[in-house]
């Protein structure tokens, strides 16, 4: 049996899933004071043998579901549960049914990417039907990618054989059917922007490990050999789970160094490299509230300092007028007062703000509508691309959900060429075209 | 070298493997038998002995995790070495300067931060190499379904094992916002007025400083994130294992 509950805020479906299991964990995203007294209140009302649960969960960010360092032995762990024994083709088997292949579950969990991490969570917990009488799920269509929805229809249909009830939390817009509305930014897009991407060579390696455990050396080659093209802003990346986005705009944003060819983006005129919002942005504050991460990271740039709150505080205010149009969020606390722990809606604000101050090449953003409900998406993505383009910067966005996004004019496709190389094909449509 | 395949954690059974492991770290952790040959005063040759054990400790993590781990392990090593050497000092100089015993002093304290420097770059790789030679996951599929009396004794220090080895996951993490957000990794992006000072200097000192603070605290937050959850986890395997069997 599946119950389904849809929320407008991330902050909602926190509250609803505190009050269904009695599990209220610390969050770092509270900043650091508050953090360590709810860490310290957790730890001093943990009683193992007093409370009761009869749930399992796959949390907003599945990554904290996920607690052995690699992929097979969260499946050796929860089989050995049920079973008493963990055979190790067993466990390969459950991964590959799940999308899983043995290369990718060779690596550390740690090096997977979010897709993949979600496709982790439900071999992992499909195990579990068998013991636990309730799963909650939190979430999915915000990791996976459309043509994996398949495999959560499988992960319900072996908790729905076992007759055990799966609680569906998602946010506003999520959907497994595929009736997707679009979002609706454009029509208060401001400023038109262009931008070219160039790359040539372009290839990354990461190094096969010995200890403890040895893995593969793993290659991305992106095609073609010379690439330069240029699209309007905003951008869109669309690709398979795992296939490579985040490495690509990892190397875009000099994370990582490619081991061959180079990268870079092209706007008003200057050639450079982007900074990125990662999906999981929270890690992005460095555990500290935004007052304090502000004042550390523009210490010694007084200008850039008094640019960063200037954008910030115009991204808020512009996003609640938008917000006052729309009657049901209204009465939502989406932006809170600067005595209270900040939403996470206002921590990508700040990070944004930050960037946009830094005058970067290009803003990147991984997968922006992460615990967003869609309607709030809407308005975060017009005011962020608004506010982008008022300095010249192009945004360039990596999501799954391609339907969302049915408005943007220019789309970077990541497709498989074979296994250790990726194409990069492109499509640009003309605003008339999209008119008609 | 590839002659040479060695592999500490997959010595089984897992006691072998902590009885090589403790009598390699012996001279950290009892004194023996590096004791023997130092002076209790601090000399030249206590810093060789100490170097010479280093160096054995380095080639030992060389053969079992390769080159690059190793690099990975001194560079934190030396970093953790040199900011308590360099600090310690200067606060053992202030200390003695107020109390006017500081010409006596001056070569004690010289031997004795560079003999904590010495030990520091062989103690951190070495407790490196012990935490990931033992496998959480090895630990927890082993405890047995039927109520022991060393379940719960086993279940806890799995926890405390994972929660320990998640801090390295999250210095990676750690590492890759940071060069987000810091692409030369020891000077602020944002350093105009840095540049422009004369006293540039302290003022890198001072961020410095922060940046070390930002750090400890974002990996204590970030570590301590994910122990309700494995909690949770370790829940799941109680309730499985004892309740439901």
């Amino acid at each position: 049996m599946i119950e389904s509950k849809s929320f407008v805020t991330f902050e909602d479906l926190t509250e609803h899933l505190i009050v269904r299991t009695h599990f209220n964990p610390p969050r770092v995203m509270s900043g650091r004071k508050i953090f360590f007294s709810s860490f310290s209140q957790w730890f001093l009302n943990f009683d193992d043998d007093k409370v009761e649960r009869d749930w399992c969960c796959i949390y907003p960010d599945p990554t904290l579901s996920i607690v052995y360092p690699y992929p097979i032995d969260e499946i050796a762990i929860a089989l050995s549960n049920s079973k008493n024994n963990n055979n190790h083709s067993d466990c390969l088997t459950l991964l590959r049914e799940f999308g899983l292949s043995e290369e990718v579950v060779s690596r550390p969990s740690q090096t997977l990417s979010g897709g993949e991490i979600m496709l982790l969570n439900l071999a992992k917990y499909s195990i579990l039907s068998e013991k636990e009488e309730r799963i909650i799920v939190c979430t999915p269509t915000q990791w996976l990618n459309k043509s994996n929805y398949h495999l959560l229809d499988k992960f319900f249909s072996y908790w729905n054989n076992n007759g055990n009830t799966i609680e569906l939390l998602t946010l506003e817009g999520e959907n497994l059917e595929g009736n997707i509305r679009p979002l609706d930014f454009l029509k208060n897009l401001k400023i038109r922007l262009k931008w070219t991407l160039n790359f040539s060579n372009l290839k990354i390696e990461f190094p096969k490990q010995s200890f403890p455990r040895p893995t593969n050396t793993k290659t991305i080659k992106y095609l073609p050999q010379n690439f330069s093209f240029e699209m309007e802003s905003p951008t869109l990346i669309v690709g398979d789970n795992g296939i490579g986005k985040s490495v690509f705009v990892k190397m875009l944003s000099t994370i990582l160094e490619p081991t061959d060819g180079y990268i870079s983006a092209i706007s008003a005129g200057k050639s450079g490299s982007g900074r990125l919002i990662f999906q999981n942005n929270v890690i992005q504050l460095f555990g500290e509230n935004i007052t304090q991460h502000f004042k550390r990271v523009f210490k010694y740039d007084e200008d850039k300092y008094l640019k960063a709150n200037t954008v910030f505080q115009k991204m808020i205010k512009d996003f609640q007028d938008l917000v006052l149009e729309d009657e049901n969020l209204r009465k939502k606390a989406l932006i809170m007062s600067e005595d209270k722990p900040p939403t996470i809606l206002q921590i990508k604000f700040a990070l944004i703000a930050e960037r946009i101050a830094s005058e970067t090449s290009i803003l990147i953003l991984d997968e922006p509508e992460w615990l967003l409900s869609q309607t709030v998406t809407e308005m975060f993505i017009t005011t962020v691309i608004n506010n982008s383009h008022n300095y010249n910067i192009p945004v360039l966005i990596i999501s799954h959900l391609e339907e969302w996004y049915s408005s943007v004019k220019s789309f970077l496709y990541f497709e498989y060429y074979s296994d250790t190389e990726v194409i990069v094909r492109t499509k640009n449509l003309s605003y008339e075209h999209n008119k008609n | 070298m590839s002659i040479i395949k060695t592999n500490i954690s997959e010595v089984k059974p897992w006691w072998l493997r902590l009885i090589i492991l403790v009598i390699i770290g012996l001279p950290p952790i009892t004194g023996w038998p590096i004791n023997e040959f130092t002076a209790p005063t601090g000399t030249l040759n206590n810093l060789l002995i100490w170097g010479l054990y280093s160096c054995f400790i380095w080639l030992f993590i060389w053969i079992n995790m390769g080159g690059k781990d190793l690099l990975k392990f001194l560079s934190l090593a030396f970093f953790l070495a040199i900011m308590t050497a360099f600090f310690g000092a200067i606060f053992r100089y202030i200390h003695l300067a107020f109390s006017n015993e500081i010409a006596n002093n001056v070569e004690k304290i010289s031997y004795k931060m560079m003999n904590i420097f010495v030990i520091m770059i062989a103690v951190i790789p070495y407790a490196l190499l012990f935490i990931s030679s033992f496998s959480a996951t090895g630990l927890v599929s082993r405890i047995s379904f039927k109520k022991s009396k060393f379940f719960i004794l086993r279940l806890h220090i799995a926890t405390a094992l994972r929660v320990i080895q998640h801090v390295g996951e999250v210095t990676n993490k750690l590492l890759d916002v940071w060069q987000e957000e810091n692409p030369k990794y020891i000077l602020p992006r944002h350093r105009n007025e840095m540049e422009l000072s004369n006293l540039r200097i302290i003022n890198w000192f001072v961020w410095f400083y922060y940046a070390v603070l930002t750090w400890c605290f974002a990996l204590i937050t970030h570590s301590f994130e994910v122990i309700p959850y494995i909690t949770e986890e370790m829940r799941i395997i109680k309730n499985n294992r004892i309740l439901k069997s």
